[in-house]
């Protein structure tokens, strides 16, 4: 996958070197979120669900199930598994979100607003405040929005601003995530795959 | 009953009270019956846009400390029979009304008239607290630079913490030649970021400044500008849909049409 790092002016703050990744954090043994069943037998996957109680009916109705059974696929697919709160708002000049898991804002950040999570942050609208992804220590944390001109973006220990002066704002998706040390924005694009694994693991949709 | 009107916008000096005086004198001339309640404790500066300042006794803390009644704090205005004032006290005691009183004192005014305008002091302390503690809705004004605008966000974050929802914005002091050559932010660009209801466009003119000497707001002047800006204004506040003054590409509404389809016009 190609990467763009628009994003320069970059701090490297604390950490030496990106080890760890998140999948640490998910112990399939403990897991409940996810439903498990015995087979996976999802051909080029179009539906997906997480449960398994109407699987007989759908295999008949020739539908492909994508199930998320083995350890590799949940690690590849799903990215986080924390609790998630939406918030359906405007979060404005002097005003703060602090959530332990994810954030997703159906709104605008805008200047002088935060917004801190021990997970992931999703903006679906402009991103113009303060975001502290990872706050907790996940450098895996990445932060995303339908616009991203942050004053400033956090994740886990590692601080990125904004560049000094005018510069042309891209109207498209961006996402922002720790490598190799600094944060770097990028283009969204559906389908992406955040921690760039694909060249090492990640092969079909059926793991 | 009337409806309570808080005027306010975070950073100081952007139009509140020209802004109050000139809504207040049209709905008056509209018909309807109007009080301006200066919130402006130590700075009041209401009566003399007003042209009201010769005539003042008493005052708002007097009456909010049981000193006078409320008619007698009162002062009808020179021009129209249904518009009162009632003006600041001079007192530097910040803590000389209490948000309390305050509400006590909006909700025995609304009671007689149909629009009370409170014009709020600058800054988020106790007198924005005061001013805001009995309004039913608030008027945000904010000018087209980023410290107001900034502030404007900030204090409808405190509005909406005080339970006053639905704000209206009004944007003053707009130059329609400065944003046409981009050295202005962009009306769009300030609506699409402040995301509240637009009330009005006013542009920067310098019959503000002659009629604030003179103590005749702006909207008794059939030439200015602005002044049939805080017409419409008015006529939006009252109920009527009237269409936003064109302030040559100042409200450029093609602009964003123009973003959504991913054409940049700058
Ligand atoms: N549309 C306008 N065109 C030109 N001058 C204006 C306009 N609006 C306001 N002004 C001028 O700006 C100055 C400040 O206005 P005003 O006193 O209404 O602001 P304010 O927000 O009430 O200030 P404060 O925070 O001190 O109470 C005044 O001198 C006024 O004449
Ligand atoms: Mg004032």
């Amino acid at each position: 996958m190609e990467q763009e790092a628009v994003d320069a002016v970059s701090l490297r703050a604390r950490k030496k070197k990106r080890g760890r990744r998140a999948k640490e954090q998910i112990d399939p043994q403990e897991d409940t979120a996810l439903v498990e069943s015995q087979d996976a037998k999802a051909e080029e996957g179009t539906s997906i669900t997480a449960g398994s109680t109407e699987r007989d009916e759908q295999e008949k109705d020739d539908i492909p199930v994508i199930r998320y059974t083995s350890v590799r696929q949940m690690r590849d697919d799903i990215i986080s598994q924390e609790q998630t709160i939406l918030v359906q708002r405007t979060i404005r000049s002097g005003q703060r979100i602090f959530y332990p898991g994810n954030v997703v804002v159906l709104g605008d950040v805008n200047p002088g607003g935060e917004v801190i999570a021990g997970g992931n942050i999703i903006v679906m609208g402009t991103f113009r405040g303060i975001a502290h992804a990872g706050a907790l220590g996940n450098e895996d944390a990445i932060i995303a929005a339908l616009q991203l001109e942050p004053s400033q973006l956090r994740i886990a220990g590692y601080i990125t601003r904004a560049p000094e002066g005018d510069y042309a704002s891209v109207y498209q998706p961006e996402i922002a995530r720790v490598q190799d040390g600094i944060v770097i924005i990028e283009k969204y694009q559906p389908g992406y795959d955040i921690y760039h694994r694909a060249d090492r693991k990640r092969g079909s949709i059926n793991g | 009953m009337g409806e309570v009107f808080v005027i306010t916008s975070g950073k100081g000096g952007v139009g509140k009270t020209t802004t109050t005086a000139n809504i207040g004198t049209s709905l008056a001339m509209l018909g309807y019956r109007v009080v301006l309640v200066d919130a402006d404790i130590g700075l009041r500066n209401l009566d003399v846009v007003m042209g009201l300042e010769n005539r003042i006794v008493y005052d708002l803390v007097d009456v909010a400390h049981g000193r006078c009644r409320l008619r007698q704090a009162l002062i009808r205005d020179r021009r129209f029979e249904t518009l009162y004032l009632l003006p600041a006290a001079q007192t530097k005691d910040k803590n000389a009304i209490s948000p309390e009183q305050m509400k006590a004192l909006c909700e025995e005014i609304k009671k007689e008239c149909d629009y009370l305008l409170v014009d709020c002091p600058a800054g988020i302390e106790q007198g924005f607290r005061n001013a805001v503690a009995g309004a039913d809705r608030a008027i945000v004004v904010t000018t087209p630079e980023v410290a107001a605008v900034r502030d404007a966000d900030r204090i409808i974050g405190l509005l909406e913490a005080s339970e006053i929802r639905n704000p209206l914005l009004i944007l003053n002091r707009i130059r329609p030649k400065m944003v046409r050559t981009g050295d202005m932010l962009d009306v769009d660009d300030v609506i699409e970021h402040l995301a509240i209801e637009l009330l009005g466009i006013v542009p920067d003119d310098e019959s503000i400044i002659v009629s604030t000497n003179r103590g005749e707001p702006a909207v008794l002047n059939s030439h200015s500008k602005a002044g049939e800006a805080y017409r419409n204004i008015s006529r939006r506040i009252a109920g009527e849909e009237v269409p936003f003054m064109n302030l040559e590409n100042g409200g450029g509404f093609m602009d964003r049409v123009r973003r959504l389809l991913g054409l940049r016009t700058s």
